[in-house]
Protein backbone atom coordinates (compact mmCIF):
# COMPACT_ATOMS: atom_id res chain seq x y z
CA UNK A 1 0.00 0.00 0.00
CA UNK A 2 1.95 3.13 -1.54
CA UNK A 3 0.56 6.77 -0.47
CA UNK A 4 1.08 8.64 -3.21
CA UNK A 5 -0.88 11.56 -2.27
CA UNK A 6 2.43 13.21 -3.07
CA UNK A 7 1.98 13.22 -7.06
CA UNK A 8 -0.75 15.39 -6.47
CA UNK A 9 1.04 17.88 -5.46
CA UNK A 10 4.07 18.63 -7.32
CA UNK A 11 5.21 21.96 -6.52
CA UNK A 12 7.58 21.70 -4.02
CA UNK A 13 9.43 19.67 -6.11
CA UNK A 14 9.14 21.43 -9.36
CA UNK A 15 10.64 24.05 -7.33
CA UNK A 16 13.50 22.02 -5.53
CA UNK A 17 14.57 19.43 -8.58
CA UNK A 18 15.13 16.04 -7.27
CA UNK A 19 18.72 15.72 -7.00
CA UNK A 20 18.57 11.63 -5.94
CA UNK A 21 16.32 9.35 -7.68
CA UNK A 22 16.12 5.45 -6.70
CA UNK A 23 14.04 3.60 -8.82
CA UNK A 24 12.94 -0.26 -7.64
CA UNK A 25 16.01 -1.23 -5.69
CA UNK A 26 16.16 -4.66 -5.35
CA UNK A 27 18.71 -6.37 -2.81
CA UNK A 28 19.42 -9.51 -2.00
CA UNK A 29 21.84 -11.22 0.52
CA UNK A 30 22.31 -14.89 -0.13
CA UNK A 31 18.79 -15.59 -1.64
CA UNK A 32 16.81 -13.36 1.53
CA UNK A 33 15.32 -10.36 -0.30
CA UNK A 34 15.83 -7.12 2.22
CA UNK A 35 14.86 -4.62 -0.61
CA UNK A 36 12.31 -5.37 -2.77
CA UNK A 37 11.38 -2.76 -4.83
CA UNK A 38 11.95 0.89 -3.28
CA UNK A 39 11.82 4.55 -5.21
CA UNK A 40 12.23 7.16 -3.42
CA UNK A 41 12.52 10.93 -4.35
CA UNK A 42 14.46 13.46 -2.85
CA UNK A 43 14.21 17.11 -3.40
CA UNK A 44 16.76 19.67 -3.02
CA UNK A 45 17.19 21.10 0.49
CA UNK A 46 14.66 18.63 1.97
CA UNK A 47 14.98 16.48 5.08
CA UNK A 48 13.47 13.61 4.29
CA UNK A 49 13.66 10.47 6.83
CA UNK A 50 13.59 6.44 6.37
CA UNK A 51 11.62 5.40 8.93
CA UNK A 52 11.17 1.85 10.32
CA UNK A 53 12.08 -0.93 12.41
CA UNK A 54 15.57 -3.05 12.35
CA UNK A 55 15.67 -4.97 9.03
CA UNK A 56 13.33 -2.96 7.29
CA UNK A 57 16.07 -2.24 4.77
CA UNK A 58 16.88 1.08 5.97
CA UNK A 59 20.82 0.52 6.36
CA UNK A 60 20.96 -1.27 3.29
CA UNK A 61 19.46 1.29 1.09
CA UNK A 62 21.90 3.83 2.05
CA UNK A 63 24.82 1.40 1.54
CA UNK A 64 23.42 1.09 -2.07
CA UNK A 65 23.60 4.86 -2.43
CA UNK A 66 26.90 5.28 -1.33
CA UNK A 67 28.14 2.11 -3.76
CA UNK A 68 29.14 0.28 -0.54
CA UNK A 69 27.06 -2.83 -1.80
CA UNK A 70 25.99 -3.33 -5.23
CA UNK A 71 21.95 -3.82 -5.78
CA UNK A 72 20.53 -7.12 -7.34
CA UNK A 73 18.34 -4.35 -9.96
CA UNK A 74 16.96 -1.12 -9.95
CA UNK A 75 19.09 2.17 -10.40
CA UNK A 76 20.29 5.01 -8.41
CA UNK A 77 20.50 8.72 -10.26
CA UNK A 78 22.54 11.81 -8.71
CA UNK A 79 21.83 14.82 -10.02
CA UNK A 80 20.62 13.52 -13.35
CA UNK A 81 23.81 10.56 -13.63
CA UNK A 82 23.58 7.36 -12.99
CA UNK A 83 25.70 6.21 -9.83
CA UNK A 84 24.07 2.29 -9.13
CA UNK A 85 27.26 0.11 -8.42
CA UNK A 86 30.15 3.08 -8.70
CA UNK A 87 32.99 3.13 -6.54
CA UNK A 88 32.08 4.73 -2.91
CA UNK A 89 35.20 7.35 -3.75
CA UNK A 90 33.33 8.73 -6.87
CA UNK A 91 30.27 8.66 -5.31
CA UNK A 92 31.48 10.79 -2.44
CA UNK A 93 33.53 12.95 -4.97
CA UNK A 94 30.12 13.29 -6.82
CA UNK A 95 28.87 15.47 -3.00
CA UNK A 96 26.93 12.77 -1.36
CA UNK A 97 28.63 12.53 2.32
CA UNK A 98 27.57 9.49 4.13
CA UNK A 99 27.68 8.72 7.98
CA UNK A 100 26.97 4.99 8.84
CA UNK A 101 25.34 3.94 11.90
CA UNK A 102 28.01 2.39 13.72
CA UNK A 103 30.28 5.55 14.30
CA UNK A 104 33.05 4.38 12.10
CA UNK A 105 35.76 6.51 13.59
CA UNK A 106 39.51 6.02 13.13
CA UNK A 107 40.11 4.42 16.41
CA UNK A 108 44.18 4.63 16.54
CA UNK A 109 43.87 8.33 14.49
CA UNK A 110 43.40 11.53 16.61
CA UNK A 111 40.56 13.60 16.40
CA UNK A 112 42.26 15.85 14.25
CA UNK A 113 43.32 12.74 11.61
CA UNK A 114 40.24 11.81 11.54
CA UNK A 115 39.00 15.34 10.45
CA UNK A 116 42.07 15.16 8.28
CA UNK A 117 40.81 11.84 6.43
CA UNK A 118 37.27 13.34 5.80
CA UNK A 119 39.23 16.86 4.35
CA UNK A 120 38.25 17.60 0.88
CA UNK A 121 37.57 20.41 -1.29
CA UNK A 122 34.98 19.83 -3.95
CA UNK A 123 35.89 21.01 -7.59
CA UNK A 124 34.51 24.24 -8.36
CA UNK A 125 32.73 25.02 -5.05
CA UNK A 126 33.48 27.03 -2.31
CA UNK A 127 34.67 25.49 0.85
CA UNK A 128 32.11 25.62 3.02
CA UNK A 129 33.09 23.31 6.12
CA UNK A 130 36.22 24.70 8.04
CA UNK A 131 38.02 22.91 10.92
CA UNK A 132 37.29 26.58 12.52
CA UNK A 133 33.47 26.04 11.97
CA UNK A 134 33.53 22.60 12.55
CA UNK A 135 35.15 23.12 16.03
CA UNK A 136 32.22 26.00 16.37
CA UNK A 137 29.29 23.37 16.18
CA UNK A 138 31.50 21.10 18.26
CA UNK A 139 33.45 22.21 20.91
CA UNK A 140 34.37 18.95 22.46
CA UNK A 141 36.10 17.75 19.09
CA UNK A 142 38.06 20.80 19.42
CA UNK A 143 39.02 20.45 23.05
CA UNK A 144 40.45 16.49 22.20
CA UNK A 145 41.34 17.23 19.15
CA UNK A 146 44.87 15.55 19.94
CA UNK A 147 43.11 12.73 21.75
CA UNK A 148 42.79 9.65 19.99
CA UNK A 149 39.17 9.16 18.22
CA UNK A 150 38.97 5.36 20.19
CA UNK A 151 38.74 6.98 23.47
CA UNK A 152 35.80 9.05 22.63
CA UNK A 153 32.45 8.66 24.32
CA UNK A 154 29.85 7.05 22.05
CA UNK A 155 28.40 10.77 21.84
CA UNK A 156 31.73 12.32 20.81
CA UNK A 157 32.30 9.46 18.06
CA UNK A 158 28.70 10.36 16.29
CA UNK A 159 29.84 13.96 16.41
CA UNK A 160 33.18 12.86 14.88
CA UNK A 161 31.86 10.72 12.53
CA UNK A 162 29.42 13.34 11.52
CA UNK A 163 32.30 15.94 11.08
CA UNK A 164 34.41 14.02 9.38
CA UNK A 165 31.93 13.87 6.77
CA UNK A 166 31.56 17.31 6.54
CA UNK A 167 34.65 18.23 5.76
CA UNK A 168 34.46 16.74 2.83
CA UNK A 169 31.56 20.06 2.08
CA UNK A 170 28.97 17.12 0.52
CA UNK A 171 25.97 18.71 -0.44
CA UNK A 172 23.65 15.79 0.06
CA UNK A 173 24.11 13.61 3.72
CA UNK A 174 23.50 10.45 3.98
CA UNK A 175 22.63 10.12 8.23
CA UNK A 176 22.03 6.30 8.54
CA UNK A 177 20.68 6.49 12.37
CA UNK A 178 22.45 8.84 14.31
CA UNK A 179 20.36 9.03 17.27
CA UNK A 180 20.38 5.21 18.11
CA UNK A 181 22.21 3.99 21.24
CA UNK A 182 22.76 7.73 22.24
CA UNK A 183 21.84 9.38 25.55
CA UNK A 184 18.88 11.87 24.97
CA UNK A 185 21.18 15.10 25.92
CA UNK A 186 23.26 14.20 22.90
CA UNK A 187 20.01 13.17 20.83
CA UNK A 188 19.25 16.74 21.55
CA UNK A 189 22.64 18.24 20.21
CA UNK A 190 22.43 16.16 17.44
CA UNK A 191 18.66 17.69 17.10
CA UNK A 192 20.45 21.30 16.91
CA UNK A 193 23.06 20.34 15.16
CA UNK A 194 20.63 18.94 12.08
CA UNK A 195 18.29 22.06 12.20
CA UNK A 196 21.88 24.03 11.57
CA UNK A 197 23.05 22.41 8.30
CA UNK A 198 19.31 22.30 6.84
CA UNK A 199 18.79 26.00 7.56
CA UNK A 200 22.06 26.00 5.79
CA UNK A 201 20.36 24.07 2.49
CA UNK A 202 21.93 21.11 3.35
CA UNK A 203 20.12 18.08 1.60
CA UNK A 204 19.09 15.21 4.36
CA UNK A 205 18.26 11.83 4.07
CA UNK A 206 17.85 10.57 7.59
CA UNK A 207 17.60 7.16 8.78
CA UNK A 208 15.27 6.35 11.80
CA UNK A 209 13.84 4.07 13.85
CA UNK A 210 13.49 6.86 16.80
CA UNK A 211 9.97 7.93 14.87
CA UNK A 212 9.94 11.10 17.44
CA UNK A 213 13.48 12.34 16.38
CA UNK A 214 12.79 11.61 12.84
CA UNK A 215 9.59 13.70 12.54
CA UNK A 216 10.79 16.57 14.59
CA UNK A 217 13.04 17.35 12.04
CA UNK A 218 12.17 15.92 8.32
CA UNK A 219 10.16 17.87 6.01
CA UNK A 220 8.90 14.37 3.77
CA UNK A 221 8.72 10.63 5.78
CA UNK A 222 9.37 7.27 3.76
CA UNK A 223 8.17 4.34 6.05
CA UNK A 224 9.61 1.45 5.16
CA UNK A 225 8.78 -2.29 6.45
CA UNK A 226 9.99 -5.39 4.83
CA UNK A 227 12.06 -4.01 2.71
CA UNK A 228 9.74 -1.95 0.59
CA UNK A 229 7.97 1.69 1.24
CA UNK A 230 4.60 1.51 2.67
CA UNK A 231 3.96 5.18 2.97
CA UNK A 232 5.45 8.27 1.50
CA UNK A 233 4.36 11.71 2.12
CA UNK A 234 4.61 15.14 3.82
CA UNK A 235 4.99 15.08 7.49
CA UNK A 236 1.25 16.90 7.45
CA UNK A 237 0.47 14.11 5.26
CA UNK A 238 1.40 11.42 7.64
CA UNK A 239 0.20 13.42 10.86
CA UNK A 240 -3.61 12.80 9.24
CA UNK A 241 -3.23 9.32 8.03
CA UNK A 242 -4.59 8.04 11.30
CA UNK A 243 -3.97 3.87 9.74
CA UNK A 244 -0.31 4.37 8.54
CA UNK A 245 0.04 6.13 12.23
CA UNK A 246 -1.10 3.15 14.18
CA UNK A 247 0.10 0.69 11.66
CA UNK A 248 3.76 1.25 11.65
CA UNK A 249 4.40 4.59 14.11
CA UNK A 250 2.78 2.63 17.19
CA UNK A 251 0.41 6.10 18.01
CA UNK B 1 89.67 -9.25 24.15
CA UNK B 2 89.13 -5.54 25.52
CA UNK B 3 86.09 -3.23 25.49
CA UNK B 4 87.04 -2.35 21.21
CA UNK B 5 86.21 -5.58 20.38
CA UNK B 6 82.85 -5.71 22.30
CA UNK B 7 82.21 -2.05 20.88
CA UNK B 8 82.74 -3.35 17.47
CA UNK B 9 80.66 -6.15 17.85
CA UNK B 10 77.79 -4.06 18.46
CA UNK B 11 78.41 -1.75 15.91
CA UNK B 12 78.27 -4.70 13.91
CA UNK B 13 74.97 -6.08 15.48
CA UNK B 14 73.65 -2.86 15.45
CA UNK B 15 74.10 -2.11 11.50
CA UNK B 16 72.85 -5.62 11.07
CA UNK B 17 69.93 -4.67 12.76
CA UNK B 18 69.31 -1.44 11.20
CA UNK B 19 69.60 -2.71 7.68
CA UNK B 20 67.33 -5.64 9.00
CA UNK B 21 65.04 -2.82 10.24
CA UNK B 22 64.47 -0.84 7.12
CA UNK B 23 63.78 -4.03 5.59
CA UNK B 24 61.19 -5.86 8.28
CA UNK B 25 59.74 -2.33 8.64
CA UNK B 26 58.25 -2.98 4.92
CA UNK B 27 57.26 -6.41 5.54
CA UNK B 28 55.38 -5.38 8.67
CA UNK B 29 53.84 -1.63 7.07
CA UNK B 30 52.27 -4.32 3.93
CA UNK B 31 50.94 -6.49 6.75
CA UNK B 32 49.22 -3.66 8.82
CA UNK B 33 47.47 -2.15 6.14
CA UNK B 34 46.88 -4.54 3.45
CA UNK B 35 46.66 -7.93 5.87
CA UNK B 36 49.18 -9.44 3.15
CA UNK B 37 52.11 -11.45 4.49
CA UNK B 38 54.04 -11.11 1.33
CA UNK B 39 56.71 -13.91 1.18
CA UNK B 40 58.46 -12.40 -1.74
CA UNK B 41 59.36 -9.33 0.18
CA UNK B 42 62.66 -11.17 0.99
CA UNK B 43 63.18 -11.60 -2.62
CA UNK B 44 62.24 -8.15 -3.44
CA UNK B 45 65.16 -7.26 -0.71
CA UNK B 46 67.96 -9.61 -2.89
CA UNK B 47 66.68 -7.91 -5.83
CA UNK B 48 67.44 -4.23 -4.49
CA UNK B 49 70.67 -5.93 -3.27
CA UNK B 50 71.94 -7.26 -7.34
CA UNK B 51 70.32 -4.21 -8.89
CA UNK B 52 72.84 -2.07 -6.59
CA UNK B 53 75.36 -4.64 -7.52
CA UNK B 54 74.54 -4.23 -11.40
CA UNK B 55 73.92 -0.90 -11.54
CA UNK B 56 77.71 -0.20 -9.53
CA UNK B 57 79.37 -1.83 -12.18
CA UNK B 58 78.39 0.40 -14.42
CA UNK B 59 79.04 3.59 -11.84
CA UNK B 60 82.74 5.50 -11.50
CA UNK B 61 83.83 3.22 -8.63
CA UNK B 62 84.52 4.42 -5.04
CA UNK B 63 82.56 7.56 -5.80
CA UNK B 64 80.11 8.78 -3.02
CA UNK B 65 77.84 10.02 -5.33
CA UNK B 66 77.51 6.88 -7.33
CA UNK B 67 76.84 5.07 -3.78
CA UNK B 68 73.93 7.65 -3.69
CA UNK B 69 72.49 7.43 -6.83
CA UNK B 70 72.12 3.67 -6.20
CA UNK B 71 70.99 4.65 -3.31
CA UNK B 72 68.18 6.84 -5.33
CA UNK B 73 67.55 4.95 -7.66
CA UNK B 74 67.23 1.08 -6.69
CA UNK B 75 64.69 1.50 -3.91
CA UNK B 76 62.56 3.70 -6.62
CA UNK B 77 63.21 0.22 -9.32
CA UNK B 78 61.95 -2.15 -6.82
CA UNK B 79 59.14 -0.11 -5.88
CA UNK B 80 58.38 0.26 -9.52
CA UNK B 81 58.44 -3.61 -9.47
CA UNK B 82 56.21 -3.67 -6.73
CA UNK B 83 53.55 -1.74 -9.02
CA UNK B 84 54.26 -4.14 -11.12
CA UNK B 85 53.17 -7.21 -9.30
CA UNK B 86 50.68 -5.21 -7.03
CA UNK B 87 48.09 -4.21 -9.62
CA UNK B 88 47.38 -7.12 -11.27
CA UNK B 89 48.10 -10.02 -8.34
CA UNK B 90 48.23 -8.77 -4.87
CA UNK B 91 45.12 -6.44 -5.57
CA UNK B 92 43.18 -9.80 -5.88
CA UNK B 93 43.52 -11.48 -2.42
CA UNK B 94 43.64 -8.60 -0.07
CA UNK B 95 40.86 -9.94 2.69
CA UNK B 96 41.01 -13.34 0.74
CA UNK B 97 41.77 -16.13 2.75
CA UNK B 98 45.20 -16.71 4.29
CA UNK B 99 45.98 -19.70 2.15
CA UNK B 100 45.30 -17.96 -0.83
CA UNK B 101 47.65 -15.20 0.01
CA UNK B 102 50.02 -17.45 1.09
CA UNK B 103 50.08 -19.56 -2.13
CA UNK B 104 50.55 -16.43 -3.78
CA UNK B 105 53.50 -14.80 -2.53
CA UNK B 106 54.77 -18.04 -2.20
CA UNK B 107 54.64 -18.72 -5.51
CA UNK B 108 56.48 -14.81 -6.08
CA UNK B 109 59.11 -15.95 -3.86
CA UNK B 110 59.92 -18.91 -6.21
CA UNK B 111 59.35 -17.01 -9.26
CA UNK B 112 61.59 -14.07 -7.98
CA UNK B 113 64.57 -16.33 -6.39
CA UNK B 114 64.62 -18.44 -10.09
CA UNK B 115 64.65 -14.87 -11.66
CA UNK B 116 67.91 -13.62 -9.61
CA UNK B 117 69.36 -17.18 -10.46
CA UNK B 118 68.80 -16.52 -14.41
CA UNK B 119 69.82 -13.12 -14.21
CA UNK B 120 72.66 -12.60 -11.75
CA UNK B 121 74.07 -16.73 -11.30
CA UNK B 122 74.91 -18.26 -8.17
CA UNK B 123 78.09 -16.23 -7.88
CA UNK B 124 79.28 -14.41 -4.65
CA UNK B 125 78.92 -10.56 -4.84
CA UNK B 126 79.40 -7.49 -3.08
CA UNK B 127 79.21 -3.49 -4.25
CA UNK B 128 82.76 -1.84 -3.42
CA UNK B 129 82.24 0.81 -0.64
CA UNK B 130 83.01 4.24 -1.81
CA UNK B 131 86.49 5.81 -0.75
CA UNK B 132 84.11 8.48 1.70
CA UNK B 133 82.20 5.39 3.56
CA UNK B 134 85.60 2.65 3.13
CA UNK B 135 88.11 3.59 5.90
CA UNK B 136 87.48 3.91 9.77
CA UNK B 137 86.06 6.58 12.19
CA UNK B 138 88.44 7.41 14.94
CA UNK B 139 86.00 7.24 18.01
CA UNK B 140 87.53 8.26 21.33
CA UNK B 141 90.90 5.77 20.87
CA UNK B 142 88.96 2.96 18.74
CA UNK B 143 88.33 3.15 15.33
CA UNK B 144 84.69 1.92 13.81
CA UNK B 145 83.86 1.03 10.38
CA UNK B 146 82.77 4.49 8.80
CA UNK B 147 80.17 2.45 6.26
CA UNK B 148 78.90 1.23 9.62
CA UNK B 149 78.53 4.02 11.45
CA UNK B 150 76.84 5.51 8.22
CA UNK B 151 74.17 2.79 8.63
CA UNK B 152 73.72 3.61 12.13
CA UNK B 153 72.98 7.00 10.49
CA UNK B 154 70.49 6.00 7.81
CA UNK B 155 68.26 3.49 9.66
CA UNK B 156 67.41 6.07 12.46
CA UNK B 157 66.71 8.43 9.47
CA UNK B 158 64.56 6.35 7.90
CA UNK B 159 62.68 5.62 10.89
CA UNK B 160 62.22 9.18 11.76
CA UNK B 161 61.23 9.97 8.18
CA UNK B 162 58.17 6.62 8.49
CA UNK B 163 56.95 7.86 11.80
CA UNK B 164 56.84 11.46 10.35
CA UNK B 165 54.88 9.74 7.45
CA UNK B 166 52.59 8.28 9.12
CA UNK B 167 52.19 10.59 11.83
CA UNK B 168 52.63 13.67 10.77
CA UNK B 169 51.11 13.77 6.93
CA UNK B 170 47.70 13.42 5.63
CA UNK B 171 48.86 10.28 3.51
CA UNK B 172 49.85 8.83 6.63
CA UNK B 173 46.37 9.50 8.17
CA UNK B 174 45.30 7.59 4.99
CA UNK B 175 47.23 4.64 5.67
CA UNK B 176 46.34 4.15 9.16
CA UNK B 177 42.81 5.15 8.82
CA UNK B 178 42.61 2.29 5.96
CA UNK B 179 44.01 -0.02 8.53
CA UNK B 180 40.57 0.17 10.47
CA UNK B 181 38.22 0.74 7.83
CA UNK B 182 39.38 0.90 4.39
CA UNK B 183 35.37 0.92 2.86
CA UNK B 184 34.94 4.00 5.33
CA UNK B 185 38.17 5.81 4.03
CA UNK B 186 36.60 5.16 0.53
CA UNK B 187 33.16 6.63 1.77
CA UNK B 188 35.13 9.89 2.58
CA UNK B 189 35.96 10.10 -1.11
CA UNK B 190 39.14 8.63 -0.51
CA UNK B 191 40.81 6.00 -3.65
CA UNK B 192 41.44 3.74 -1.34
CA UNK B 193 42.94 1.29 -4.20
CA UNK B 194 45.76 4.05 -4.55
CA UNK B 195 46.38 4.04 -0.91
CA UNK B 196 47.24 0.14 -0.43
CA UNK B 197 48.91 0.48 -4.13
CA UNK B 198 51.18 3.44 -2.79
CA UNK B 199 51.26 1.58 0.74
CA UNK B 200 52.70 -1.30 -1.01
CA UNK B 201 55.11 0.56 -3.09
CA UNK B 202 56.75 1.97 -0.22
CA UNK B 203 57.53 -1.44 1.29
CA UNK B 204 58.98 -2.41 -1.52
CA UNK B 205 60.73 0.63 -1.67
CA UNK B 206 62.20 -0.06 1.64
CA UNK B 207 62.99 -3.73 0.74
CA UNK B 208 65.15 -2.05 -2.08
CA UNK B 209 66.90 0.10 0.16
CA UNK B 210 67.96 -2.76 2.61
CA UNK B 211 68.98 -4.40 -0.29
CA UNK B 212 71.28 -1.38 -1.73
CA UNK B 213 72.80 -0.96 2.13
CA UNK B 214 73.32 -4.82 2.69
CA UNK B 215 75.07 -5.19 -0.69
CA UNK B 216 78.26 -3.03 0.95
CA UNK B 217 77.32 -4.11 3.95
CA UNK B 218 78.41 -8.08 3.67
CA UNK B 219 78.23 -10.43 0.54
CA UNK B 220 75.26 -11.45 -1.52
CA UNK B 221 74.34 -13.94 -3.03
CA UNK B 222 70.89 -16.15 -3.83
CA UNK B 223 70.42 -17.41 -0.31
CA UNK B 224 70.09 -13.58 1.19
CA UNK B 225 66.46 -13.56 0.18
CA UNK B 226 65.14 -16.18 2.42
CA UNK B 227 67.87 -15.37 5.03
CA UNK B 228 66.22 -12.18 5.50
CA UNK B 229 62.27 -13.34 5.27
CA UNK B 230 62.90 -15.22 7.92
CA UNK B 231 65.00 -13.18 10.43
CA UNK B 232 62.35 -10.47 9.32
CA UNK B 233 59.51 -12.73 10.49
CA UNK B 234 61.41 -13.35 13.68
CA UNK B 235 61.59 -9.96 13.49
CA UNK B 236 57.36 -8.76 13.54
CA UNK B 237 57.08 -11.55 15.69
CA UNK B 238 58.87 -10.17 18.63
CA UNK B 239 58.39 -6.44 17.81
CA UNK B 240 54.32 -6.97 16.59
CA UNK B 241 53.04 -7.18 13.33
CA UNK B 242 51.96 -3.99 11.42
CA UNK B 243 54.06 -1.89 14.25
CA UNK B 244 56.90 0.20 13.01
CA UNK B 245 58.38 0.76 16.75
CA UNK B 246 58.62 -3.20 17.17
CA UNK B 247 60.03 -3.17 13.82
CA UNK B 248 62.91 -1.11 15.03
CA UNK B 249 63.09 -2.70 18.76
CA UNK B 250 62.76 -6.44 17.29
CA UNK B 251 65.33 -5.86 14.57
CA UNK B 252 67.91 -4.60 16.94
CA UNK B 253 67.63 -7.19 19.30
CA UNK B 254 67.89 -9.64 16.63
CA UNK B 255 71.08 -7.77 15.34
CA UNK B 256 72.92 -7.39 18.48
CA UNK B 257 71.73 -10.38 20.06
CA UNK B 258 73.46 -12.95 16.78
CA UNK B 259 76.58 -10.49 17.00
CA UNK B 260 77.08 -11.34 20.38
CA UNK B 261 76.15 -15.09 20.20
CA UNK B 262 77.89 -15.47 17.42
CA UNK B 263 81.27 -15.46 19.53
CA UNK B 264 81.06 -18.32 21.81
CA UNK B 265 78.65 -20.63 19.75
CA UNK B 266 79.89 -19.35 16.29
CA UNK B 267 77.56 -20.97 13.29
CA UNK B 268 75.39 -22.21 15.64
CA UNK B 269 74.24 -18.65 16.95
CA UNK B 270 71.70 -18.99 13.60
CA UNK B 271 69.63 -20.76 16.25
CA UNK B 272 68.74 -17.18 17.89
CA UNK B 273 66.27 -15.54 16.16
CA UNK B 274 64.06 -18.66 15.95
CA UNK B 275 64.84 -18.73 20.30
CA UNK B 276 63.77 -15.63 20.52
CA UNK B 277 60.96 -15.91 17.95
CA UNK B 278 59.65 -18.92 20.65
CA UNK B 279 60.25 -17.20 23.77
CA UNK B 280 58.35 -14.16 22.57
CA UNK B 281 55.16 -16.50 20.88
CA UNK B 282 55.32 -18.34 24.63
CA UNK B 283 55.30 -14.86 27.06
CA UNK B 284 53.68 -12.96 24.34
CA UNK B 285 52.15 -14.06 21.40
CA UNK B 286 51.28 -10.81 20.08
CA UNK B 287 54.74 -9.40 19.77
CA UNK B 288 56.38 -6.07 22.18
CA UNK B 289 54.91 -3.69 20.77
CA UNK B 290 51.93 -5.21 19.22
CA UNK B 291 48.09 -5.40 20.51
CA UNK B 292 46.24 -8.50 20.84
CA UNK B 293 43.81 -10.12 18.24
CA UNK B 294 40.07 -8.85 18.61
Amino acid sequence: MVNTISTYYPVAIEMNPDILKIENLVKSFNGNTVINGISLSIAQGELSAIIGPNGAGKTTTMLSIMGLNRPKSGTITYRGKDITGHAPFKIARAGIGFVPEDRRVFPDLTVLGNLDVGRRTPKNKSKKWTLERIYKLFPRLQEFSHRNAGTLSGGEQQMLTIAGTLMGNPDFLLLDEPSEGLAPIIVKVLGEFIEVIKQEGMTVLLSEQNTKFALKHADRAYIVDNGSIKFEGSIDELEQNAEIKKRYLAV
Amino acid sequence: MGIEFYLFLLINGLSQGMVLFIVASGLSLVFGVLRVINFAHGSLYMIGAFLAFSLSTLLPAGSIFSFLLLMLLVPLAVALLGLGLEIPLFRRIYGKEHLLQLLLTYALLLILDDACRLIWGGDIRNVARPDLLAGSIKFFDMFLPTYNVFILVVGPLIAVGLWFLLYRTRAGNLIRAAVSHPEMVGALGVNVSRVMTATFMLGCWLAGLGGVLMSALANIDLGIGMEKIIECFAVVVIGGLGSIGGALLGSLILGVGVAFIQLPLSRAAIVFPYFAMALILIIRPWGLFGKPER
